[in-house]
């Protein structure tokens, strides 16, 4: 364990819940320094990631993170201090170093990009464990710190850190606020930026050095072997929840801070937790809650919608049956669900089942095994015929499909289609057959 | 309306021994050609006959080998603002997360400028040019949900507030439905009738002597190009669609050998 | 005192290659050289085709979400190592694989996000228990970074017949044996897989079945590799040795060959490099690793950047030579004498003189040129750079001809695309060209084109459609089985006999005095006096020699 963690010692000693109130009133200078760290990284870093996601680039951050521990070291190497300036420095210059390779290789060999960027990421990688660990058998390296870089450290983090991340995460914003609008049209319709003029290339790097910074400014804290998923997590939440390219950033931003905070709490609960997996695990549950429960594209939002439709085609088809098996005039009281689930080859179980269903919303009644349909039923029913009706004949005769082909489709559309269209349709064939 | 042309002589494109190779393969060989101002002229020929990689290089998206192409006299890069693009649907991500009306403001960068954003006459425009192509109920819809016609009549509207003196699209009939081609033609009628000129890739020649004024043959090099009556006849479509083009294609294949 | 430890240790010889491979450190040098060589070489054959599928990806994703199966297995039974944990890794390799598609074919997220917050997210909660039951699991995060290969050595061992074999080897050598074994029995399925996943589907082969039992196998395999090398440094042996042996070869068994070797020279150079500076031996096989393909990136024969810019330089110096006979010949035609002063014909080159110097030196080395003698100086070209002057103008006349009269291009701004063209034209297409305009005599800009040095059927016998106006030419023979195209196209019976019926037989001389050349048509005189107009196809037909001037001569 490194002497430089020792400052958070008093959270350790205490219970759970006075650790949760002593670092969310962020009573510590140590958390002060961790959380303000955090926030300058989730908001640079989030912001970012939703061009790089859009622009499906996410491997780059993933390679830009590795590559940066050659420079590093040698960063740390110039005066054997962990001076964040030199580190810097020598952490852009090696992704520098590294995102150019990666477009020399792809230019010059027959290797597909993701390989190309697979090998510059391990290679530059293996490269600093070999720095790293000849670092550590001088005796300067031994307590330098460096190895709170791979998974992070952010109790490791000084004031002076925070200087540099504040500058750096401003000099990120601003320039995407200056160019929000080049940079969303480059990431869209790449050829139309080029045929109006835009300086497409230009805004690339502009991209790119920028995705260095962040990254570089992140490692210490997120640790350079995880700090790909502050890219592109955040912004993929984001992405499931809005269609606006704005909100899309601010979402993200929002999902980056409060999952990279939750992240670093849980990290201080044990002196020997890096900062980075923890921060990931908690952007990923933040991930999994959209993937799940996301309004628009909420996986088990849509089975839920997907689920309600059906119920709704069978409750409706069951209504239709029920109210063409009777022949007009006759009084509806005489049907039994035997008789009904005889004629749709189902189960009786089935049938009751969707015939309750039909009782509780009021469309039908049923009294000893029979089922009788009620005014608003009838109504309904009615309806539903008719749009059946009028989808058929607009497939046959607009879109000329044979009639034996029109059946499967007009059974499925009659529930959804609308008012408005409805009366399109009956105006059509008015008109065509007055 | 865009400033004036600088030259008023000087034909709306006018394209100069211009090579163009992809994939260090000559694609297009030599073409010489006038577009006169106030025409919709097609782009036809077979596929694979360079008529997407002639626009992208009019447009300076492909670099050309030899020649060049001046608008209105001038390089393109003096005139981008006269010249509107519409590229193909397939060559963006409809999943992005924009709306119509941010497509269509896009139109408007051009004339903004770097780092400006656009304001409420930008706003008023776009809202215009939706209504052009009936889209003005669907300005605050994701992109993702519109039909291919749909998306289509989107970027003409982007198109549309470029407001450009030139219009060059690449295949904009393609894969749309019945109505919207008859309200892209309309469109482009009406912009020729404001004196544009609209260069047109296209692949229907059903419909080619019905939409266009002049045409403009394809096949690795210019065929013709004329009136539409002059040259939608059956030699000159037997020569773009088949004749002697084995020697071509074969000396671009050793072109490319040589340079690998 | 502790600060005089350098940084860099200097190497020696004896100490850091030679006293390894004796004893007492013959045992730990050659166990851990094979187990890095069993690691990479496992690594780089399922990298070969992980490379060939593109889905160098998704092995870096697995390569990191395995440690989650490892950490699991290790938590449930309370050791590392064991059956539990090559079980729990390929579980988790392919949850991994089933995440990452339900993730982007379910929802808008695209595949290269979808393998970026997988594999960051497993790979961070095997992180998080490993630290949170850091006491229970025995494994340390160092050894997540980058493994420790030189504990191999001392692990312990298993009595294998008569040998002591550490556990570790044996595990991986089993699990690149299987590796082996499977490409063996599947080498074909495999290829069809990777080569044309669409085909393979409609063979009934499920592409789909064998992509994960592809990505179980690499879990099995970076579980094997896992303690020497860690959780990171396994994407490295995955795709170095592979991609190397892809720039090197085209086929893929060939491939195999070269990523075992390239395997196996990181291993060794690894281990050497790393005793000497006392660092990460996983690591060090990486950047080895890494400088290998670095190398056949550069040298590799055909493909590799050097080899590329020689083609490239190559391709210059020889289309400037052939400017250059070509240049010495138009000035011989204008002046009348082949002697030229090579300064000026630099200067009509557009070139310096340092490279007219260059490209003079290789036409005297091809034997296209020879000093003249005498006061003057100068030079002058042989009769074999006569020949390759002509072939050369010949192709560049006719090329501009095509332009002009098929093309249909004006005939001011044929020139610039004709030179380039002339260089990369096979002589056979030049002749197509010539066939397909009707032998023309003279290009667009008035300048005559030299005639065609191919003889059709025997040294010296043309085809009577080869002849200029003025040439004199005995009738050799008939063929049904023309040069050209154009008479292929029509039945050689009739042609035949039309032939005949022109009064052109065997043994005739006759000399051609008009040609047209559209459409094509050859008024020759007879003998007797009498003049007949031969069309294309049947010019084709008939093979005559000449008599007088030989073909390519001097006469233009």
């Amino acid at each position: 364990m490194s002497p430089h963690l020792s400052h958070h010692w008093i959270l350790l000693d205490s219970g759970l819940w006075t650790q949760l109130v002593r670092f969310w009133t962020f009573h510590d200078r140590a958390v002060q320094t961790a959380a303000v760290g955090m926030a300058f990284l989730a908001i640079s870093s989030a912001t970012l990631g939703c061009f790089i996601l859009l622009r499906r680039m996410s491997l780059l951050g993933d390679s830009l993170g590795h590559a940066v521990l050659p420079g590093v070291c040698l960063g740390f190497l110039v005066n054997l201090k962990k001076d964040p300036l030199w580190i810097l420095a020598g952490a852009l210059a090696s992704a520098f170093l590294a995102s150019w390779l990666i477009g020399f290789l792809k230019r010059h060999s027959r290797l597909k990009s993701d390989a190309v960027m697979g090998l510059v990421l391990s290679g530059f990688y293996g490269i600093g464990i070999v720095l790293l660990t000849r670092i550590q058998r001088i005796p300067a390296g031994t307590q330098s710190g460096l190895r709170g870089f791979l998974f992070g450290q952010a109790s490791a983090i000084s004031e002076r850190d925070l200087w540099v991340m504040g500058i750096m995460s401003l000099v990120i914003v601003l320039s995407v606020a200056v160019a929000f609008k080049e940079l969303v049209l480059t990431s869209f319709d790449e050829g139309f930026a080029t045929a109006i003029g835009l300086p497409v290339r230009s805004l690339h790097y502009l991209l790119m050095g920028l995705t260095a910074l962040a990254v570089v400014i992140s490692i210490q804290v997120m640790g350079l072997v995880l700090v790909s998923a502050m890219l592109i997590t955040p912004a993929a939440s984001a992405l499931l929840f809005t269609d606006r390219m704005r909100t899309l950033v601010l979402l993200a931003v929002a999902f980056g801070v409060t999952g990279g905070l939750l992240g670093l709490n849980l990290s201080f609960l044990d002196s020997n937790f890096a900062t980075g997996p923890f921060v990931v695990l908690t952007l990923a549950i933040v991930f999994a809650g959209a993937y799940l429960f996301s309004p628009r594209y909420g996986v088990a939002v849509r089975a839920l919608r997907r689920w309600r439709q059906s119920q709704r085609t069978q409750r409706e088809n069951l209504l239709k049956s029920v109210y063409l098996a009777l022949p007009a005039g006759i009084e509806p009281s005489d049907i039994t669900i035997e008789q009904l689930a005889g004629a749709r080859r189902e189960a009786a179980v089935r049938t009751g089942r969707l015939v309750r269903s039909l009782v509780h919303r009021g469309w039908a009644t049923l009294a000893h095994d029979r089922v009788a349909l009620t005014d608003a039923g009838r109504r309904r029913a009615q309806e539903l015929d008719r749009n059946y009706r009028l989808w058929e004949q607009f497939l046959t005769e607009e879109v000329n499909l044979p009639i034996d082909h029109t059946q499967r489709d007009a059974e499925n559309i009659e529930h959804i289609l609308g008012p408005e269209l409805v009366r399109e349709l009956e105006a059509r064939f008015e008109q065509r057959h007055a | 309306m865009s400033s004036a042309p600088a030259t008023a002589s000087a034909p709306p494109i006018e394209v100069h021994d211009l090579t163009v190779s992809y994939d260090k393969k000559p694609v297009l060989w030599n073409i010489d050609v006038a577009i006169p101002e106030g025409q919709i002229v097609g782009i036809i020929g077979p596929n694979g006959a360079g008529k997407s990689t002639l626009i992208k290089s009019i447009m300076g998206l492909m670099p050309a080998e030899s020649g060049w192409v001046k608008i209105y006299g001038e390089p393109l890069s003096r005139q981008r603002r006269l010249v509107g693009y519409v590229p193909q649907r397939e060559s963006v991500d409809w999943d992005f997360p924009v709306t119509v009306r941010d497509v269509v403001l896009m139109g408007t960068y051009g004339r903004l400028g770097l780092f400006r954003r656009p304001g409420k006459a930008e706003r008023a425009l776009c809202d215009q040019c939706l209504e052009q192509v009936s889209m003005a109920g669907y300005a605050d819809r994701q992109i993702a949900n519109l039909s291919g016609g749909q998306r289509q009549r989107v970027f003409l509207a982007r198109a549309l507030a470029q407001d450009s003196r030139i219009y060059l699209m690449d295949e904009p009939f393609v894969g749309v439905d019945a109505a919207t081609e008859s309200a892209i033609i309309e469109l482009l009628r009406n912009l020729k009738s404001q004196q544009r000129t609209l260069l047109v890739v296209h692949h229907d020649l059903q419909t080619a002597p019905d939409y266009f004024d002049s045409i403009l043959m394809l096949n690795m090099r210019l065929v013709a190009f004329g009136p539409t009556s002059d040259v939608f006849t059956t030699p000159i479509l037997q020569k773009t669609y088949g004749g002697r083009l084995t020697i071509l294609s074969e000396a671009a294949e050793q072109v490319a050998g040589t340079r690998r | 005192m502790p600060d005089s430890i350098p940084f860099l240790p200097p190497f020696e010889f004896h100490e850091h290659v030679l006293n390894l491979w004796r004893e007492p450190q013959f045992h730990d040098t050659a166990t851990t050289v094979l187990m890095g060589f069993l690691v990479a070489a496992a690594c780089g054959w399922i990298g070969c085709y992980l490379l060939l599928q593109g889905m160098a990806l998704l092995g870096d994703a697995i390569s990191h979400t395995v440690l989650l199966g490892i950490v699991l297995a290790a938590l449930l039974t309370g050791q590392v190592g064991g059956a539990a944990m090559f079980v729990g890794a390929a579980l988790t390799g392919l949850i991994t694989t089933a995440l990452i598609e339900a993730l982007h074919s379910t929802c808008r997220v695209k595949e290269d996000a979808a393998i970026g917050i997988v594999f960051t997210s497993l790979f961070a909660l095997g992180v998080a228990l490993l630290s949170i039951f850091a006491s229970r699991a025995h494994i340390d995060t160092e050894h997540v970074l980058y493994g420790d290969l030189g504990a191999v050595a001392n692990s312990e061992a298993m009595t294998i017949g008569k040998l002591q074999v550490p556990i570790p080897i044996a595990q991986m050598a089993l699990v690149a044996g299987l590796v082996a074994a499977l490409i063996v029995a599947f080498y074909k399925e495999l290829l069809v897989v990777s080569f044309d996943p669409q085909l393979a589907a409609a063979l009934g082969l499920r592409p789909r079945a064998v992509r994960y039992g592809m990505m179980a196998v690499l879990s099995i395999t970076v579980v094997g590799a896992f303690s020497s090398v860690g959780s990171i440094l396994v994407v490295a042996m995955l795709i170095a040795p592979a991609a190397t042996a892809y720039l090197l070869t085209r086929r893929l068994a060939v491939m195999f060959a070269w990523s075992t070797l390239a395997s196996g020279l990181s291993s060794l150079l690894g281990y050497h490099v790393a005793f000497w500076l006392d660092v990460s031996i996983a690591g060090v096989m990486v950047s080895v690793a890494c400088g290998l393909f670095a190398l056949a990136f550069l040298f590799a024969p055909g493909q590799g950047l050097v080899a590329a810019a020689v083609r490239r330089w190559r391709l210059r110096m020889r289309m400037h030579q052939e400017n250059f006979v070509r240049q010495l010949l138009k000035a011989g035609a204008a002046s009348g004498e082949p002697l030229v002063d090579a300064g000026r014909l630099a200067s009509t080159l557009g070139t310096s003189r340092m490279s007219a110097a260059w490209v003079v030196a290789g036409l005297h080395r091809r034997g296209w040129i020879e000093s003249a003698a005498g006061p003057r100086g100068g030079i002058r070209m042989t009769a074999r750079g006569r020949t390759q002057a002509e072939r050369l103008d010949r192709a560049h006349r006719l090329w501009e001809t095509y332009l002009v009269e098929q093309v249909g291009l004006a005939s001011d701004h044929v020139h610039l695309t004709a030179e380039e063209v002339e260089h990369s034209l096979s002589e056979q297409l030049v002749e197509t060209v010539d066939d397909a305009l009707g032998h023309p005599a003279i290009d667009p800009h008035g300048a005559p084109i030299p005639r065609s040095p191919i003889a059709d059927w025997a040294p010296g016998v043309f085809s009577l459609s080869k002849l200029r106006v003025g040439d004199r030419a005995r009738i050799v023979g008939l063929t049904e089985f023309p040069a050209g195209i154009v008479a292929a196209l029509t039945e050689p019976d009739r042609s035949t006999r039309e032939v005949v019926e022109l009064g052109l037989t065997l043994g005739q001389d006759l000399q051609v005095v008009d040609h047209a050349t559209q459409p094509p048509v050859w008024k020759v005189s007879l003998a007797d006096g009498r003049t007949r107009e031969v069309p294309h196809r049947l010019a084709d037909l008939v093979l005559v020699q000449l008599v007088g001037v030989p073909p390519g001569g001097t006469r233009r």
